[in-house]
């Protein structure tokens, strides 16, 4: 019964520890670009004052289009980008031996100069 | 051509968060694109024509009209509930050229830059640096656009320029829907650019010392600002130092100025002689809540520019001004006991990193904020001579009726010329409190409250002040804004009567206007005072 304990706090605690390192978001500024303002200030934090555009996507390797389609969010150039990987994103890519991998990306263009 | 969106909302908030107030619409101007209007005067015309065309729109339906810009102002001065104008799109910039200056003005056109409203002191810096220049000063940040900086009269703590409107040499306005309406104005004593330059800018020129002055901390009350001309300087460093300053030292120098005989002294800053050289900027960080504690100063020499120092942005992050946690918000109202161990707990993240040297452009130095929750900021300006008197009124002032959430800073600028300048001054202490703006509870004092004791407070204690127009005050307060400018509001009432007419002064009325009293309209006022001058001071049959 004890060993059984264990092996379950084991699972758990690998499972918890999965999760910690593999739901995270790396956000990435240009230092002198002039961030695209939204019109009004909206929710909380740090893209509270800029213009956000989303893609949430899921991509097959080799399929360049989605990367094109990447880029045509930001057509000058990207301010801040903030990428996310959640868990479900490390088992899908799991699952599909990396083939299919889920983008969920966040971002800020530079400002029309 | 230049395009506007059109956003209807039922509320607007600003960037910290201290509304929300009722709102029904949101034009968003953009200019005609390059490719499109390669010349800048072009878009910057047509961009006026559409401007024109949004206040001929408002007037028809009877609505106010009202800019804003990066919503940095911590109150409702950029607020208007009909139609509020979002300028941030709108940054063209032009440079100055010789032929375009005025043959007596006492400016270099190197150093004279034309900047559209919606231009951010970041993007103005960037723009500057690429030609080898940079601004006079700017506030400790750099969102802010320039028409809505020099709106409220924005300062850092450079004590011997001024604030960033005295950095303005002329304004081009656009006062109602007709073509009449654009004007360019400047100040007659030191002209800038030439009528042939106006001529492009379709403007009619003014030259008017008195009227230059009332419109250059405008409130968003004397029409809309198209453009500026602003003067700058050729690209120089900036060397910061923070270090614990005795209070007794801090107080010293805030109300003497006299550095070389101080004996705060940082070993690389002195001249020969081993005295104490006078920074440039000169700012006091102070815990209201532990009278032992040493103050923080912030001291930082102007130097010249040397490409090669080492990169000042990541340490200066970690220097900027960090609001509190929410959770400090939601203690406070309840245990108001607790925001004095909150504070001493939280010294590291409130003040600059003690001991630390940086060194970069005004641009590098003063840098990104981020938004880190709701917010309230006090500041009034004062005489130097009374940085002692007014501090400790504002320490027992917290400490009695408070404590409230938040931290106290102290700056310096020289007194502005604009004639609503709230660094009046001729050595302005701009003495401040910084917090996290709190609900209000059984524990602390109430939000309004607070805001209306302090004014009852500083008048009590007999300190003449003024406060910034882009910050939290009870703004209603009975006779405010006669305590804090005297007969320099009637000046900017008669100034701003004589350049609009009166429906279109309520156009670009506001609540904040009308509470402070200053959206009177004086039919009377002298038809002289847009009277366009010489430099003799009598009227110039040239334009
Ligand atoms: C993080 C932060 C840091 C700050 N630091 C400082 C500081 O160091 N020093 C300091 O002095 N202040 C500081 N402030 C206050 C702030 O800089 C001022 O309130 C400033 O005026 C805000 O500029 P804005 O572009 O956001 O203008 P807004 O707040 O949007 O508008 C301000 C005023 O300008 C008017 N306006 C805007 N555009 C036009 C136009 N085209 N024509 C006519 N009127 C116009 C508006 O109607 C309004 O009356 C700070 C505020 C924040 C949030």
């Amino acid at each position: 019964m004890k060993k059984y304990i264990t092996g379950i706090s084991a699972l758990i605690c690998m499972a918890v520890l999965l999760f910690f390192e593999s739901c995270y978001s790396v956000r990435i500024a240009s230092k002198h670009a002039i961030p695209e303002p939204n019109i009004m200030p909206e929710g909380e934090g740090y893209w509270r004052d800029k213009q956000v555009y989303t893609l949430d996507t899921t991509v097959k390797l080799k399929i360049l289009e989605s990367e094109a389609t990447v880029l045509n969010l930001c057509p000058d150039g990207f301010h801040s980008i903030e990428y996310r990987v959640t868990l479900g994103h490390v088992l899908l890519s799991g699952i599909t031996l990396g083939k299919t991998k889920k983008i969920k990306l966040k971002c800020n263009c530079v400002k029309p100069q | 051509m230049a395009t506007t969106s059109t956003h209807l909302i039922s509320q607007w908030d600003t960037f910290h968060q201290n509304g929300p107030f009722p709102a029904k619409m949101v034009l968003s101007t953009k200019p005609e694109a390059r490719h499109i209007m390669p010349v800048a005067i072009d878009r910057y015309n047509d961009a006026a024509d559409e401007i024109r065309r949004l206040i001929a729109d408002a007037v028809t339906h009877h609505e106010r009209f009202r800019p804003y810009g990066s919503t940095w102002s911590l109150n409702n001065i950029a607020h208007q509930q009909d139609r509020m104008h979002h300028n941030a799109f709108m940054n063209i910039k032009m440079d100055i050229a010789s032929g375009d200056i005025h043959p007596q003005s006492p400016y270099q056109h190197g150093n004279l830059f034309f900047f559209q409203c919606g231009n951010t002191i970041k993007e103005i810096s960037r723009y500057l640096f690429d030609h080898g220049k940079s601004l006079k000063t700017s506030g400790a940040s750099n969102g802010q656009t320039i028409a809505g900086g020099i709106s409220t009269g924005i300062h850092g703590s450079a004590m011997d320029v001024g604030s960033l409107q005295d950095c303005v040499v002329g304004i081009n306005l656009i006062t109602g829907p007709e073509p009449a309406d654009v004007v360019y104005i400047e100040r007659h004593t030191r002209p800038a650019l030439n009528n042939t330059f106006a001529a492009k800018l379709k403007s009619k020129v003014i030259r008017n010392d008195d009227l230059f002055n009332a419109a250059l901390v405008g409130l968003g009350s004397l029409g809309f600002i198209h453009g500026v001309v602003l003067e700058v300087e050729n690209l120089f460093l900036l060397k910061r130092y923070v270090k614990y300053i005795k209070r007794a030292e801090a107080l010293d120098l805030a109300e003497n100025m006299n550095f070389p005989n101080s004996s705060f002294v940082i070993p690389s800053e002195t001249d020969a002689n081993g005295k104490p050289l006078r920074p440039y900027h000169f700012k006091v960080y102070v815990n209201p809540y532990n009278a032992n504690e040493d103050y923080v100063a912030e001291v930082i020499y102007k130097k010249p520019y040397v490409p090669g120092y080492p990169d000042p942005i990541p340490s200066v992050r970690k220097a900027v001004y960090k609001e509190l946690p929410d959770f400090m918000v939601m203690l406070a109202a309840k245990y108001n006991r607790v925001i004095p161990l909150i504070i001493n707990a939280m010294k590291g993240t409130l003040f600059p990193k003690l001991d630390s040297e940086t060194t970069g452009t005004l641009g590098e130095i003063f840098w990104d904020s981020l938004h880190k929750g709701k917010a309230f900021a006090v500041t009034i300006g004062i005489d130097n001579k009374d940085t002692t008197k007014a501090l400790d009124t504002f320490l027992n002032f917290v400490n009695t009726e408070g404590p409230v959430p938040g931290a106290i800073a102290f700056r310096f600028a020289k007194a502005t010329e604009a004639t609503l300048g709230f660094t009046k001054y001729p050595m302005t202490c701009i003495l401040e409190m910084d917090g996290v703006l709190w609900d209000d509870g059984p524990g602390i004092v109430s939000y309004s409250k607070f805001l209306t004791r302090f004014i009852e407070v500083f008048q009590q204690a007999n300190i003449s002040f003024t406060m910034h127009w882009g910050k939290n005050a009870d703004w209603a307060f009975p006779g405010l804004v006669d305590y804090m400018f005297g007969n320099k509001k009637d000046a900017w009432i008669n100034a701003r009567s004589a350049l609009l007419t009166q429906p279109m002064a309520d156009v670009f009325s506001n609540d904040f206007l009308d509470s402070t009293g200053l959206s009177v309209y004086n039919a009377a006022a002298n038809p002289g005072l847009i009277v366009s001058l010489n430099k003799n001071g009598n009227p110039d049959p040239t334009v």
